[in-house]
């Protein structure tokens, strides 16, 4: 079987002091083996919502699961896991790289006690043959001096050594599939630049697949094959790369394209997506989109748009793709 | 489904939604209004400083009225708190110790907050060598116990209401004091003080505008708490006989002569030592929950 | 490492400066004060105090003098006690308190910590909600009335403890529950918080991505980081138990210096009271330089990074 993970029908909520607010709303993602896909969206679009969820890691006594969704690992629904089950999962089979490096890791353990956690546990082996293997681990991810740094505290490595820690981290057990919640946007555009290229070439190595989640576009052109589009909670487009890219098809997608500065026009003014993210206590009826949308229909304001399949893989949820709209043009 | 639905709709036509402004004040009293102890809390302060204020004023007898044929009189429809070793009705002492110990946690907390806002606010605002040396004073102040020096002050100065006041003020301002100036210097670096002054914003401005208004929360959280703490030192200060000069009593006065006949009238420690727990629970529930409240590190869900 | 060392020891001395001289100058600058001389003395006593305190000197020599005597650790002869002198007290009477003060040390950190963990690994929970409740009633409830419950309830209802005195390891445990009540309730609740803030962190987050199981999780990740500031409060806590120790001595009639301090004060032995706030202050502040020489060793971040005052 090639497909690792399959996300159906998830949708996410939590309960807050405000009330319950639904987080991600029938979310739905396939992974398969060895490729690298990529969720882009705004802050707050629901893209780390959704690699928390399907790790568990969202806080057990405000998140709610919705009862129809499925999350398959290969093939086998994980949402009624326990706690147990899933520490199995994890950092064995799946495993996550954060956004910021600082934070992440613990001030009072050692690097190398920290990575020789999760070997001893899922692989069983001794503290000394962990610290064996990662000091070899360190090494893979560019680190020097790996020996040193094992018995160093996070305080003492710069922001791009204790990314590249965690990386060594998340992947000590070689993984299947490697969840990377912005694993950049902490680090200046040099180191950035090397952490990519670390992922791409380990990717290579261990044959894992990559759910790439990021804000920046061309992070997500450069290192994904397929890529998912995330607005408000809700997946609005869906497909290769080469299509969102070229032929984007939701109104969303094409004004986050546009919204790209143009090297080789300078003096095109720049253009932004009026409005801004909707508070997700006070959705519009309809379409999330259709306040900052500048395509809205009357029935953009009703009813919230299915997906429609424009073949290749390449999914958007538009009521502008409507096959009963009379004209289907692509939009420009 | 027809073609009208798929008619363009004019984008000047489409109204934003109005998302009502949420500030700190109501984020703050709605997290507030979930947490049920604070609100416990709230309402027993209320209702202490209401007896403080109005209960004197109801009762038929005063505090140092003495009636040595009723002494050490049991709980009765006459004495609804019995009376004590001199005849004294014991409800009105409560009462009266009321105000004197809450008057007592308010004036010692206020005069904190004064000194401790100004000396904070000082050494935040001006920063640089002013800050060093007074925050270095600061440090060796709070090396020293604190409360031995209380007792060294009501030793020289005599016991005495007026000096209670005083000798509390002057010794618990600097937590304040550090809060204070911790909260001003975090605000100097925010970007939108730098915005402010980027726009010729006139620093008195800044200051009421931008930084006060952001202190409050841990200014306020820190006075409640403050309050118990005075309350309680100055209980302690009675029970070695360097409270508030008889007749007066304060609770801690009570307390302490409750705890020398507590054998054989029990009663007369009971109720004084009652109110006296009641008023610092309230208070630190007030306290607790304004802090998870009004803290705005605090404002994460679900983190109790 | 050593720097950092010297460093506090030169603040520590310019503290007991400081208090020397704030203690100095209370004594003497007020009218009416303790040197007066209309003070009706024994004689053998006013004889002494002139002697040592040169009351006819200018108030500089006085100073000077008070100050090589304190750093030569002469503390001064007692008003009360004609013959003794004050070390003569201390060295009497402070054994037991530091006994009484060591086990209610060992008993509010213990049980703090331990009610903390508990309270914060079932959060939310009957057990968590119990403890609280505890904790908030030990520390609004001030010791004096403590003391008075726990006598009451075991000296006397169920009549299984001594009341007072201080002849055995029996008589050891009330007064040890009264000390250690309110700092374990404030430990208690410190744990509590400290570690539900430990894990909130995103380190915590990490590890279970990794599959850390929840108890490794509580133990090895987050009671590291929840734990320094317990530690940090262990000053404080010093503090506390000494000043606690004035009315828990003092209700148990424990013959140790908490309870000869209050006498003292009852007294208006003057010399006594000055020279046991030194002593104390002293105490308080050798404590303190313990902890933060400890203090390094348990967070990694501090041994290596200048520690300013803060």
């Amino acid at each position: 079987m090639n497909t690792l993970l399959d996300i159906q029908n998830l949708s996410i909520s939590f309960r807050t002091y405000r009330g319950v607010l639904e987080a991600i709303h029938h979310v739905s993602i396939v992974v398969n083996k060895g490729e690298t896909i990529g969720i882009v969206g705004e802050s707050g679009c629901g893209k780390s919502v959704t690699a928390h969820a399907v790790m568990k890691l969202l806080p057990k006594e405000t998140a709610i699961y919705s009862p129809d969704c499925k999350i398959m690992w290969e093939g086998t629904n994980i949402v009624s896991f326990t706690e147990q089950e899933m520490n199995a999962l994890r950092g064995q089979d799946m495993s996550m790289v954060f956004q910021d490096p600082m934070t992440a890791l613990n001030p009072v353990l050692t690097i190398g006690d920290q990575i020789c956690e999760g070997l001893v546990l899922h692989r069983r082996i001794s503290q000394q043959q962990a610290l064996y293997e990662a000091e070899k681990l360190l090494r893979a991810v560019g680190i020097t001096a790996p020996e040193k740094r094992l018995h160093q505290y996070p305080h003492e490595l710069s922001g791009g050594m204790r990314q590249r820690s965690l990386i060594a981290m998340a992947l000590a057990c070689s993984p299947r599939l490697l969840f990377a919640d912005e694993p950049t946007t902490a680090l200046d555009v040099t180191t950035e630049a090397q952490v990519l290229y670390l992922l791409r070439s380990l990717q290579q190595k261990l044959g894992m697949a990559i759910v790439l989640i990021s804000h920046n576009l061309g992070v997500i052109a450069q290192m994904c094959r397929r890529v998912y589009v995330m607005y408000a909670g809700c997946v609005v487009e869906s497909g290769m790369v080469e299509d969102i890219f070229d032929k984007p098809a939701h109104p969303y997608t094409n004004g986050l394209l546009a919204s790209l500065p143009d090297p080789e026009h300078k003096d095109k003014p720049l253009q932004g997506i009026s409005g801004q993210a909707p508070d997700l206590f006070h959705l519009p009826e309809g379409c999330r989109f259709y306040p900052r949308c500048r395509h809205t229909m009357q029935i953009c304001m009703k009813q919230a748009p299915p997906c429609y399949d424009l073949g290749k893989g390449h999914q958007a949820a538009c009521w502008l793709l409507c096959p009963e709209r009379g004209k289907y043009n692509e939009i420009t | 489904m027809d073609t009208r639905d798929f008619e363009p709709v004019d984008p000047k036509c489409i109204v934003p939604i109005r998302i009502p402004p949420q500030t700190l004040r109501s984020r703050g009293w709605r997290q507030m209004k979930q947490n049920k102890l604070a609100l416990l809390g709230l309402g027993i302060v209320v209702i202490m400083t209401s007896i403080a204020i109005f209960g004197p004023l109801v009762t038929s007898y005063t505090y140092d009225d003495q009636d040595f044929a009723m002494a050490n009189a049991y709980p009765s429809p006459l004495h609804w708190f019995g009376t004590d070793s001199l005849g004294r009705d014991l409800l009105v002492r409560v009462l009266y110790g009321a105000r004197i110990s809450l008057s007592i946690g308010l004036a010692a907390s206020l005069i904190n907050l004064f000194i401790g806002v100004i000396y904070g606010g000082i050494a935040g605002l001006v920063g640089g060598r002013v800050d060093r040396i007074m925050m270095h004073i600061v440090d060796i102040l709070y090396s020293i116990p604190m409360l031995l020096y209380v007792i060294l002050l009501m030793v020289v100065f005599k016991p005495g209401l007026l000096n209670i006041y005083i000798a509390l003020g002057i010794a618990y301002w600097l937590n304040m004091a550090r809060i204070v100036r911790g909260q001003i210097l975090s605000l100097k670096k925010q970007d939108y003080v730098m915005a402010a002054r980027s726009y010729g914003t006139s620093t008195w401005h800044i200051l009421t505008r931008h930084m006060i208004p952001n202190c409050m929360g841990p200014i306020i959280v820190t006075l409640t708490l403050s309050i118990p703490e005075a309350i309680f030192t100055e209980a302690f200060l009675s029970f070695i006989g360097l409270g508030v000069s008889a007749p007066m009593a304060s609770w801690g006065v009570l307390t302490s002569e409750g705890i020398n006949s507590m054998r054989s009238f029990p009663f007369q420690l009971i109720f004084p030592a009652a109110a006296l727990c009641i008023t610092m629970l309230g208070f630190m529930f007030l306290g607790d929950g304004l802090r998870d409240a009004l803290d705005p590190q605090n404002q994460r869900e679900g983190n109790r | 490492m050593i720097l950092y060392l010297m460093k506090r020891m030169a603040g520590a001395c310019v503290v007991l400066w400081v208090i020397i001289t704030i203690t100095f100058g209370l004594m003497h600058a007020i009218p009416g004060g303790p040197f007066t001389q209309e003070k009706k003395l024994p004689p053998v006593v006013a004889a002494a105090v002139e002697e040592r305190y040169h009351l006819n000197d200018s108030l500089a020599t006085q100073y000077w003098d008070y100050m090589k005597h304190a750093a030569a650790l002469d503390l001064g002869p007692s008003y009360k006690y004609p013959g003794k002198t004050v070390n003569d007290i201390i060295a009497e009477t402070f054994p037991v308190s530091a006994e009484l003060g060591l086990i209610s040390l060992f008993l509010a950190l213990g049980v703090g910590v331990c009610a903390g963990m508990a309270a914060a690994w079932r959060k939310n929970s009957w057990v968590d909600y119990s403890m609280m409740v505890c904790a908030t009633l030990g520390v609004s409830v001030p010791s004096f009335i403590i003391a008075a419950i726990l006598i009451q309830l075991f000296a006397f209802t169920w009549p299984i403890l001594p009341a007072a005195m201080w002849h055995g390891p029996s008589y050891v445990v009330l007064p040890a529950l009264a000390l250690a009540a309110q700092p374990a309730s404030f430990i208690m609740r410190l744990t509590r918080s400290s570690i539900l803030d430990a894990l909130a962190q995103d380190y915590i987050k990490t590890a279970r991505a990794r599959g850390v199981g929840t108890r490794s999780l509580l133990i090895h990740h987050a009671l590291r980081n929840a734990l320094l500031p317990v530690v940090s409060y262990i000053g404080p806590l010093a503090a506390a138990l000494l000043t606690g120790s004035f009315i828990v001595e003092s209700i148990f009639a424990i013959p140790g210096l908490g309870r000869h301090f209050v006498t003292s004060i009852y007294n208006r032995d003057y010399t006594m009271i000055l020279g046991i706030t030194i002593f104390y202050s002293f105490l308080i502040i050798m404590m303190n330089l313990v902890i933060d020489g400890i203090y390094p060793l348990v967070d990694p971040r501090i041994t290596l990074q200048k520690r300013k005052g803060e």
